[in-house]
């Protein structure tokens, strides 16, 4: 008769035990929620008025003029020097835009998703670089994001 | 007497529990760098998951994207990262090797390696009952 009293006199403190823990996380929680934003986030967005946020214009606005005429892209020879050209620009913008990344030391998703999508854009050869440039900078730890 | 035949009843229910849930492995990130930029990483899916931290991660994935000459660049990627925040990521454009990341699921055990130009090198994954967490 002793043992399933004590038994459940034991189950109970657990469950007090749990509810206690539980509530302590939630305040946890709210104070991480309450906190000011990290030191990163602020300089990446102190960054965005500066060369950061141009190189991301510029980007766009290389991307926007090629889709602009893909039937005539297709009609040209891949060496052709307009193509060339181009290819150059963006790749220069694009390995600039990793460098900003750097030294911010972080890139979000959507940051990401432009940057490849630019560097599929690039001859082979240069979007190889790119790619190398890139995860070079993930992996030694400077730049913190996710393909 | 009674309380040791209770005793004896409840270890041999929990003893008999804990033979049924078979061999469990799990196998937590571990991403080592060789100081040349190349590295390898290994880890299962589920450890990552249920990590103590937010931080460890492992996975791969491909990338399709439109290109303007109309077709689609394609590159396959793994990344990975430890609970003390050491990363490792490689990318891949071989089609053997992406092909290779349609195999991966929820409870495999993935191991990856990379040269000093962050392409992969290696990509294995392993799905088996050890990586399933304990019920």
């Amino acid at each position: 008769m002793k043992i399933p009293i004590t038994l459940g006199l034991l189950q109970t403190m657990g469950v007090v035990v749990l509810i206690v823990h539980a509530l302590g996380n939630e305040e946890q929680v709210d104070a991480a929620l309450a906190r000011p934003l990290p030191i990163c986030d602020q300089a990446e967005r102190a960054m965005l008025g500066g060369d950061e946020a141009r190189l991301r214009s510029v980007i766009r606005e290389e991307l926007t003029r090629l889709q602009a005429q893909p039937l005539q892209r297709a009609r040209l020879p891949a060496t052709g020097r307009a193509r060339k050209e181009s290819d150059d620009r963006l790749s220069q913008a694009l390995a600039q835009q990793i460098e900003t990344y750097r030294a911010i030391g972080t890139i979000t998703d959507e940051q990401m998703q432009e940057l490849q999508t630019g560097i599929v854009q690039l001859d082979p050869s240069s979007r190889l670089e790119l790619m190398s440039k890139l995860i070079q900078a993930l992996n030694s730890g400077e730049m913190k994001g996710r393909l | 007497m009674r309380m040791k035949q209770v005793i004896s009843v409840a270890g041999l229910i929990l003893g008999w529990s804990a033979a049924m849930a078979g061999l469990v492995q799990p196998a937590p990130v571990e991403v080592t760098l060789f100081g040349n930029g190349a590295g390898r990483a290994a880890g299962d899916m589920v450890s990552a998951r249920f990590s103590k931290d937010s931080v460890a991660f492992i996975g791969c994935g491909v990338r399709r994207i439109y290109s303007i000459d109309g077709s689609f660049g394609v590159f396959g990627f793994c990344e990975a990262r430890t609970s003390s925040g050491v990363t490792g990521t490689c990318f891949s454009q071989d089609p053997a090797l992406i092909e290779s990341l349609a195999s991966i699921s929820d409870y495999s055990f993935i191991i990856f390696s990379w040269n000093a130009s962050g392409a992969c090198t290696s990509i294995g994954n392993s799905t088996q009952s050890v990586y399933i967490p304990d019920k």
